[in-house]
């Protein structure tokens, strides 16, 4: 089963997109914030992340960044309401795989992971 | 009537997207890129509001002020104190702006319809509300003032969603304070349509 | 009937007097009303535009850019577009004594849906000229920085004081005499 580590300071997105997951039948494990997610990447191991940006204090960018400095290979989805090209064009040239619009349907997320594990897996 | 944390958190997600798009606007507006951050959320009655906000919001206060009326009714206002205003326009306009003058009071007013309207309209989408707008006007008062003239016109007990934002535009941070001010029965409606939120409609 | 007879009576007002320009569309956006101001302004009569799709109109009146904030008011929003950011909706040159300073009237103007039992039935555009406002404005800034410049060329500490004995300005030579900051200085004693 894969596991998917979700970062969001938003219980509420939290909560739904691990409800959106489970039902899907991955194994999922939640990080309120960057710090946190960073210990759990390093403990747990996730197949892929799925993080917000706009987070306090250690801001979604830096997780994305930090997590791809220990592991290289990290896969890691941005969800976020920040709909600016400047910050996707950003977001994409730290490594992220994909950058996805909240609010998004359950089909687009699920899309997403798919392709991106797909993609890990070849 | 309190908010849970559930129902705060929901509100909290509804406004970070309402504001990921009014930050795209104002971008494509000023050509900068734009950071528009939700920190708190908090609900007052209106008669706790004016402790609330001292010592941080002090003396004249810019407040950006739109009616919104249908399903859910109330007052939204955009209120920022006069230096973080002037420091507002300047960043957005690329302009040394020393006071609120008429063109100062153009953009504040433009650029609290774009924030209000981003509220409003996805409140509206999100939690399937039908709400009309009014025409937005700029009030330059002292904030105790500007509490008063939302008290006008009846008698029923109002609330006061009051969320706490900060605008980073080319590295500067301004402060200000979104506000959403609704009677018992709108607030009731409003906390209705928040708990079916994460059914329905997806964040 | 009587209250018919004040809508009626408002509405003339508003097509042949009223300072602003007003126009009216339905939900395709194509003109269904246009006042006097916008007449006389664009040489453009009614019959000339009503029926026409707003970004159809000759001399391209209205750029396409704007369609976006008709959708929004299509739904219910009210949208206000500043000069600053947009100077004009309307394409029309400006009043002749400012055509030095503008090539285009600078103009803020507000989109609004049209409302009728509840449904939305089109929109409702008004604009204000702000050239003559902003032309003033211009010129008391070169003004200003005028009178700034001959203050900082000075070379001689000046200060101006109100009532209360605070500072309320300091040139620039004041400063390096001091050897202070203007913001150090400034509303003290």
């Amino acid at each position: 089963m894969e596991k998917i580590l979700i970062v969001d300071d938003s219980a509420l997105s939290r909560k739904v997109l691990t409800g959106i997951l489970s039902e899907a039948g991955f194994s999922v494990i939640e990080a309120p914030d960057g710090m946190s997610a960073i210990e759990k990447y390093f403990i747990e191991k996730p197949d892929l992340v799925i993080t917000d940006l706009l987070m306090e204090p250690m801001p979604g960018l830096e997780v994305l960044k930090k997590i791809r400095e220990m592991d290289k290979d990290a896969c890691i989805i941005v969800a976020t309401a920040d709909i600016q090209d400047a910050t996707k064009e950003e977001v994409m040239k730290e490594g992220a795989m994909a950058f996805i619009n909240k609010p998004f349907k359950k089909e687009t997320i699920l899309d997403a992971v798919s392709k991106v594990l797909e993609g890990k897996k070849s | 009537m309190i908010l849970t944390d559930f129902q705060k958190y929901a509100i909290a997600e509804v406004v970070n997207i309402a504001f990921g798009r009014a930050a795209a606007s104002l971008s494509e507006l000023t050509g900068s890129r734009i950071l528009l951050k939700v920190p708190k959320v908090e609900v007052y009655t209106i008669d706790q509001l004016p402790s609330a906000l001292s010592g941080i919001l002090n003396g004249e206060v810019c407040a950006a002020h739109q009616i919104f009326t249908g399903q859910v009714s109330g007052d939204a206002l955009l209120i920022l104190d006069v230096k973080g205003a002037t420091a507002l326009t300047s960043l957005l306009t690329g302009e040394e702006v020393e006071s609120i003058g008429t063109s100062a009071k153009e953009v504040l007013i433009e650029v609290g319809n774009i924030l209000l309207n981003a509220c409003l309209g996805t409140f509206e989408n999100m939690l399937q509300v039908q709400i009309t707008f009014s025409v937005p006007h700029l009030h330059l008062h002292q904030l105790n003032h500007t509490i008063n003239t939302l008290r006008i016109g009846n008698e029923e007990i109002k609330y006061v969603i009051l969320i706490a934002t900060s605008f980073t535009i080319k590295d500067s941070n301004i402060g200000g304070y979104l506000m959403i001010v609704l009677g018992v029965v709108s607030l009731d409606k409003f906390i209705q349509c928040l708990n079916s939120l994460g059914k329905d409609r997806l964040l | 009937m009587e209250n018919f007879v004040y809508k009626v009576a408002i509405l003339e007002w508003v097509n042949n007097t009223f300072k602003f320009g007003v126009f009216t569309t339905d939900k395709n956006l194509n003109i269904t009303s246009w006042n006097k101001w916008m007449v006389v302004h664009t040489n453009l009569s009614l019959s000339d535009v009503l029926g026409k799709n707003i970004f159809d109109l000759s001399g391209n009146l209205i750029d396409q850019k704007f369609l976006r904030f008709y959708e929004q008011a299509l739904n219910g929003q009210v949208i206000v577009l500043s000069h600053v950011f947009h100077k004009y909706l309307i394409s029309i040159p400006p009043e002749p004594q400012f055509a030095k300073y503008f090539d285009k009237m600078q103009q803020t103007a507000q989109i609004a849906p049209l409302v009728h039992e509840g449904k939305i039935i089109g929109t409702i555009t008004i604009i204000e000229d702000v050239t003559e406002r902003i032309v003033k404005e211009i010129l008391l800034k070169n003004e200003k920085d005028l009178a700034q410049h001959y203050l900082d060329i000075a070379g001689v500490i000046i200060l101006i004081l109100d009532e209360n004995g605070n500072i309320k300005l300091i040139n620039k030579r004041g400063c390096e005499i001091l050897g202070c900051d203007k913001q150090q200085v400034i509303r003290k004693n």
